[in-house]
């Protein structure tokens, strides 16, 4: 027990307790520069939805809120996996651990291939951001009414891609930490980076909780 | 002690490999101390052609027109991103930081050599924009002109954005070591004003920086995919950018300034001799400075936003002149009555307190809606803002780097010929910008290549060429600097542990210092500022 | 100083969060079927904010942590709101100079380049 400890104690710190303490306050001060990111893109979406309601509530209409929605029970449940998968290292249960970070990383691709599916539909339909706005009419591409609707796909893809691309760093941290797990790194004496890594990807979540209503649950 | 340490951080090891991938803060903060030097010399010689060039009114005598707009903005984007923001917090933080509160290092070293090599290829893309010939934008790359000229934009721009995580990653290093690192004996209310200068820096690069990486990001989208958010032509909005681009760059005013302020409050208790006056106060206000910093960035905007937006921003602007205010006449009572003396580290906070002073004034001036709308854009921004930055930080910054220089080096620098550049600092310094003040509010217009032809050309002449002299009187005084300072590195007079005879944390443990910062676990016996107490021998005569 | 040791949350509390994660998603879909006016942000932001706070609360370990990082996550949303809500202030009054808002762009705008196609057209 007190190997694990010593192995991982970085010696400027006065115990583990405390080296422990800071990493995980060191990720929470990281986690407010993701919020403070994704606030100005919230923040143009605010100014362009106040400016031009009824475009919005046309253009999202493009969207399927069936796969915004199973992608928001995806990422909801991948949390839940990546919870558990803490909680089996601290009762000393690698294996369950290991299949609930496999769970999470599954998870995680299932949301990318349902991304992957929606953007090519908006591909095929024209709904592309700003100067790339060629829309095309068909029965499966709705027409969108209203003033300059290629700035609600401007936001849509800006926002949900930087999403996209924090899904993406989370699985390569995901799939890290199950190659350190399987090695047998982490014990309940020690698995700060599974904590770590379990923050950044409860952040991942958080911002699509918001990211699903505002884009896809417009009036 | 008063001997020199012979084996201490600089030379425990001496392998490259020692240096490039240490995770000592000390020699991350020397690393960085000479990086941000050289960028003030590079910015420092832009500006020093700039105003060759505004020698006279015509243009074209030393730089064409693109060439001149390209100058400014690089002096403006090196000087800003480059040298100052990293300057205190980076440089003189690192090295004295973990010293102060008695620890052997900062909370995540790895993550500080990170924080290192991220400013070095941040800078490196910096230099590549430079070489494909620059930015023509400002450094406030404002749309749509930023999102449409053919410039280096991108790769600036993307330069800005790696920088930014270098400040980010400095800021939560030091938000967490002031936490959870302190010796113990050193509470919140006895540490150094210095550190709590630096938290609440730290505080604002954490809340502000990230804003300016969404900013730059949105900037290289508008120009690679036109996705046309501050276009409007596209139905955007370019006054958009400058609010995104301001909810960063004020609060990064104050990320350059407080810092400085901690060296301040420092030095003054140092060479008066006296505990600081009004310790809680000056501690409350760094953070008071830090929050209202985060509300008044539209007051670069007044011409530009709604009045009602202007009315708010300059309210809340008049009142965040208050907790400066409030250092400013500690700072002066901490003075009355002390035992002064003149050294240079103490000449450079006597120019700090009259230089800031105008800065800060000035700035109440640009604050009012009505005088901003001539003001604005005119030379008298110009003086304000370097008052304030180079008025106030650099010296405050060189102020810093002599008062821990022998703890740096373990050696004194030169007295003489350092009080002889502080002076000529301050007089080439008041040369320079004064002309600025008085041709900005006769209406001398700013980043104009040629003043031929305007009703005022005479008197700005004249004025432009008081301006041009100073900037030479500025760059003769670095340049002495520079000889004295690099002469004291190996010649200099040993200066032992404490030739300040202060008080804090890092003048008990010997000069240069040990590679884990004390040779014996300190021993917290009293506040840092506690001259009434406690008499601190001085290792030089 | 130091807070519960590496605390383990029972297993019942995961799976309710869980739970009401999921009714939460399902209640502001159906919510959005319906017409509330302006009411409807408000109300899918309020249950947006609810699941988050679960989310911080229980999975992300806050309700048991040292309370210095909920101050800091809580002091982020502080300045996200500062930040939007003073910058929606200056926009929302821009109305005389920026007539424009809201209207069609510019014909000349690139957007138009690209024609409107239908399925008829290939």
């Amino acid at each position: 027990m007190s190997n694990e400890k010593t192995q991982y104690f970085q010696h400027h710190f006065v115990d583990p307790q405390q080296q422990h303490e800071a990493s995980k306050f060191g990720m929470w001060a990281f986690l407010v520069t993701e919020v403070l990111t994704f606030a100005g893109f919230f923040c143009a979406y605010a100014i362009f939805r106040v400016w031009s309601p009824e475009m919005f509530i046309n253009a999202h209409r493009a969207l399927d809120v069936v796969m915004g929605g199973t992608n928001t029970v995806v990422l909801i449940t991948s949390s839940l996996t990546m919870a558990l998968a803490i909680r089996y290292i601290q009762m000393n249960n690698n294996k369950a651990a290991i299949i609930n970070l496999l769970l999470t990383l599954i998870f995680a691709g299932t949301f990318l291939v349902i991304k992957y599916f929606e953007y090519e539909h908006k591909f095929h339909c024209g709904h592309l951001p700003g100067a790339f706005y060629s829309p095309h009419i068909s029965p499966d591409c709705i027409s969108i009414e209203g003033n300059n609707p290629h700035i609600f796909f401007s936001i849509y893809f800006m926002m949900t891609g930087l999403h996209g691309i924090h899904v993406i760093a989370g699985m390569v941290l995901i799939t890290w930490l199950i190659i350190r797990t399987t090695k047998g790194h982490f014990s309940p004496a020690y698995y700060t980076p599974v904590e770590l890594v379990g923050l950044f990807w409860h952040l991942v979540d958080l911002i699509w909780i918001f990211l699903f209503p505002l884009l896809y649950l417009i009036g | 002690m008063r001997e020199y340490l012979e084996t201490n951080y600089l030379n425990q090891e001496t392998t490259i490999k020692s240096w490039l991938l240490t995770m000592d803060h000390k020699r991350i903060g020397l690393m960085y101390l000479f990086a941000i030097m050289f960028f003030f010399t590079i910015g420092g010689c832009l500006a020093l052609l700039i105003r060759l060039e505004l020698l006279t009114p015509a243009g074209g005598d030393v730089l064409d027109r693109d060439t001149y707009n390209v100058f400014y903005t690089l002096h403006g984007a090196i000087m800003i991103f480059m040298f100052i923001i990293p300057s205190v917090p980076a440089a003189m933080g690192n090295l004295i930081l973990p010293v102060m509160l008695g620890t052997k290092d900062v909370a995540f070293p790895r993550l500080n050599l990170a924080s290192w090599y991220i400013y070095v290829i941040g800078s490196c893309i910096g230099i590549y924009s430079i070489v494909a010939g620059g930015v023509d934008t400002g450094w406030t790359f404002y749309t749509p002109y930023s999102s449409t000229t053919d410039t280096a934009v991108i790769s600036m721009t993307f330069a800005v954005f790696v920088l930014g995580f270098s400040s980010i990653f400095t800021g939560i290093n030091f938000i967490v070591t002031v936490h959870k690192m302190r010796a113990p004996g050193i509470t919140w209310f006895k540490m150094p004003l210095f550190i709590w200068s630096l938290y609440a820096t730290a505080l604002i690069q954490i809340l502000a920086t990230p804003v300016i990486a969404v900013t730059m990001l949105l900037l290289i989208m508008e120009r690679t995919f036109q996705v046309g958010i501050f276009d409007p032509t596209m139905g955007g909005d370019p006054v958009l950018f400058q609010h995104f681009f301001w909810f960063y760059s004020h609060p990064a005013v104050y990320i350059m300034i407080l810092p400085g302020m901690g060296i301040i409050s420092e030095i003054i208790s140092t060479f008066s001799k006296k505990k600081i006056f009004g310790y809680a106060y000056i501690a409350a206000s760094s953070m008071a400075i830090a929050l209202f910093g985060f509300l008044v960035w539209g007051h670069h905007m007044f011409t530009s936003e709604s009045e009602l937006a202007a009315l708010v921003f300059s309210f809340i602007t008049y009142l965040t002149a208050l907790p400066s205010g409030v250092k400013i006449f500690n700072w002066l009572a901490t003075l009355y009555k002390g035992k002064i003396s003149f050294e240079a580290p103490m000449l450079y906070a006597i120019n700090f307190l009259l230089l800031f002073a105008i800065g800060g004034l000035t700035g109440i001036f640009l604050g009012t809606l009505s005088v901003d709308i001539m003001l604005h854009d005119t030379y008298f921004v110009v003086a304000h803002f370097h008052y304030v930055m180079m008025g106030g930080t650099v010296i405050a910054f060189l102020g810093g780097l002599h008062y821990w220089w022998p703890k740096i080096w373990g050696r004194m620098y030169s007295e003489k010929w350092a009080r002889v550049s502080a002076i000529l600092i301050f007089f080439g310094f008041n040369l320079t910008f004064i002309p600025q003040f008085i041709m900005g509010s006769q209406g001398m217009p700013r980043r104009y290549w040629q003043y031929d032809g305007l009703a005022n050309t005479e008197l700005f002449h004249f004025y432009h060429i008081l301006s041009t002299a100073g900037s030479w009187m500025i760059a003769l005084s670095f340049v002495i600097m520079l000889i004295y300072l690099m002469h004291s590195i190996k010649n200099g007079k040993v200066s032992g542990s404490n030739p300040w005879g202060a008080l804090t944390l890092e003048w008990q443990t010997p000069s240069p210092m040990p590679a884990h910062n004390f040779l014996e676990e300190p021993k917290i016996t009293h506040g840092p500022y506690a001259y009434d107490e406690v008499e601190a021998e001085r290792t030089i005569d | 100083m130091t807070e519960n040791k590496h605390h383990i949350i029972p297993l019942r509390v995961y799976i309710i969060v869980f739970v009401i994660l999921l009714s939460m998603t399902a209640l502001t879909v159906i919510t959005a079927q319906y017409d509330f006016g302006s009411f409807n942000i408000i109300l899918a932001l309020m249950i947006a904010s609810f699941k988050s706070s679960l989310v911080l609360l229980f999975f992300m370990h806050l309700y048991y942590d040292n309370k210095i990082n909920l101050i800091f996550i809580l002091g982020s949303v502080l300045f996200l709101a500062i930040f939007i809500g003073i910058t929606m202030i200056d926009t929302n009054q821009r109305t005389t100079l920026y007539e424009i808002r809201g209207k069609l762009v510019d014909e000349q705008a690139p957007i138009y380049d690209n024609p409107i196609t239908t399925d008829s057209d290939h």
